[in-house]
């Protein structure tokens, strides 16, 4: 991949620093609105659900900030990545760079805001008493899974947008199902169809938000072949987004 | 009401072709000044692009030997609300310089664009015309072997077109390329070696500018 070179390394550091201090340049508050936005979603969910669906859940705030935290990276991260190849078309149209880095320093810059979201967590983890634990070192790998995971759906989504225009409508529809339908703020029913249960387990969001709530609230190391065999898929999956991409980028770059 | 949903659906499923080249056929030679002259859609900027290696050839070849600056377009640096500095130094890195680079060359373009004053203020508070040279600056400064220009405006007072001009010919003595698309053609008389006139796509005219720019004027009249 031709971004490995290092003038490219700087360009999608360079790039991904100004996305990151861009997204919230001229507001007042500034950086806090991107801790903001979980936080507040905690506390409508908390005030929801912790005496129905939170029941059976011990730690239910810090359940349901892992899946808020999670589910929102996925979010934002995709959005970001979508709007990334529009958005940047004035460069596009005039400067010859790797398209790639304009969509992979979209999601970095989401992913920085998701690791100050973690340290968010990380002060509520030490607040409840569950204290932290040697599993906590796989952490970076559930984080670089899921960022993968990111990238791969961004690389497709922005070649899309720039055809389709309606495809952040679809996406955003698709991500409101996916929000009822991952176990963020309820955690899987036990006595369930095998046809559901296996509709849960194919969603990879779910499988990352069990991966992180078994690390920080059971404090021990989720399956490593399941770890493994998660990586591979998203490894696959980039794979193929970024085959798609490179295949579609010629055509878009007329179109901007 | 329904044959307006027919009518919509059949301009969803036309696709026009526009052809914006046709059959060019072009050697540049190092060291070159090259002007391309032509009307508003000629395809003067669809040929910039395919040198810089932006968008490709439906068919045909194109091969360049030394490594291709970007075409310049001025809206660039107004593009975000960040400090001259900080655009400076983004599209350095855009431009594929490293950050070291970038801070030895800082002076130069914030002295050539004339902003020292201003190098701490956001893009957005410059005129048109300050924004046009930080562009022409940054552009010039971080060129290797290939410099591409489109629709330059050699805006500013005389002075800066002085050191315009000065830069442009000090790329023809270090053996450097320079692709200059516009409408000035004043400028690319003075300028240019040969030049290279387009309309509808096609190339009418290559040679001497002073000829090219006779043939032009001719069509014109037209």
């Amino acid at each position: 991949m031709q971004i490995f070179d290092r003038k490219h390394i700087n360009l999608v550091r360079q790039l991904t620093i100004f996305n990151f201090k861009l997204r919230d340049q001229g507001t007042v508050l500034g950086f806090i609105w991107t801790l903001l936005h979980p936080f507040l979603m905690l506390m409508i969910l908390y005030m929801l659900f912790s005496k129905r669906l939170g029941r059976g859940i011990e730690h239910y705030e810090i359940y349901l900030l892992i899946g808020i935290v999670q589910w929102n990276f996925l979010s934002a991260g995709t959005n970001e990545g979508l709007k990334s190849i529009m958005n940047g078309r004035l460069i596009l149209r005039n400067i010859r760079i790797p398209r790639v880095a304009i969509v992979l320093s979209s999601v970095l810059a989401v992913c920085i805001s998701f690791l100050f979201e973690l340290l968010v967590l990380g002060g509520f983890i030490v607040f409840s008493g569950i204290g932290f634990s040697p599993a906590m070192l796989l952490i970076p790998f559930v984080i670089l899974i899921q960022l993968l995971l990111v990238i791969s759906i961004s690389l497709v989504l922005s070649c899309l947008n720039v055809y389709f225009k309606d495809t952040g409508h679809i996406w955003n529809i698709l991500l409101k199902i996916g929000f009822f339908t991952t176990p963020v703020f309820y955690s899987i029913p036990m006595f369930i169809s095998k046809t559901k249960m296996t509709a849960y387990y194919l969603n990879p969001m779910t499988q990352l938000m069990i991966f992180m709530r078994q690390i920080i609230l059971f404090k021990t190391i989720p399956p490593l072949m399941n770890m493994l065999i998660m990586f591979l898929i998203v490894l696959a999956l980039l794979a193929v987004c970024y085959w798609i991409f490179k295949k579609l980028e010629d055509g878009i770059i007329e179109r901007l | 009401m329904f044959r307006a949903m027919i009518n919509g659906i059949g301009n969803l499923l036309k696709h026009k072709t526009i052809c914006a080249l046709d059959k060019i056929d072009l050697c540049i030679n190092k060291g070159e000044i090259l002007g391309i002259i032509g009307p508003n859609g000629s395809g003067k900027s669809t040929l910039l692009r395919i040198i810089a290696g932006i968008y490709k050839p439906t068919s045909g070849t194109f091969q360049v030997k030394d490594k291709v600056a970007s075409v310049l377009q001025t809206k660039i640096v107004n593009f975000w609300e960040l400090s001259i500095k900080q655009n400076i130094f983004l599209f350095g890195a855009i431009m594929g310089l490293s950050r070291k680079e970038i801070c030895e060359k800082y002076d130069k373009i914030i002295d050539l664009a004339g902003l020292s004053e201003f190098a701490n203020a956001e893009v957005r508070v410059l005129s048109e015309g300050m924004k046009d040279r930080l562009a022409f600056a940054i552009s010039v400064e971080t060129a290797r072997d290939i410099l591409l220009l489109d629709e330059l405006v050699l805006a500013g007072d005389n002075k800066f077109r002085e050191k315009c001009f000065k830069i442009l010919m000090q790329f023809k003595r270090e053996q450097k390329t320079v692709i200059l698309a516009s409408h000035d053609l004043g400028d690319v008389n003075e300028l240019c070696d040969r030049a290279l006139l387009l309309n509808n796509g096609k190339a009418i005219a290559l040679g001497k500018t002073k000829e090219v720019i006779g043939t032009y004027l001719k069509l014109l009249e037209r």
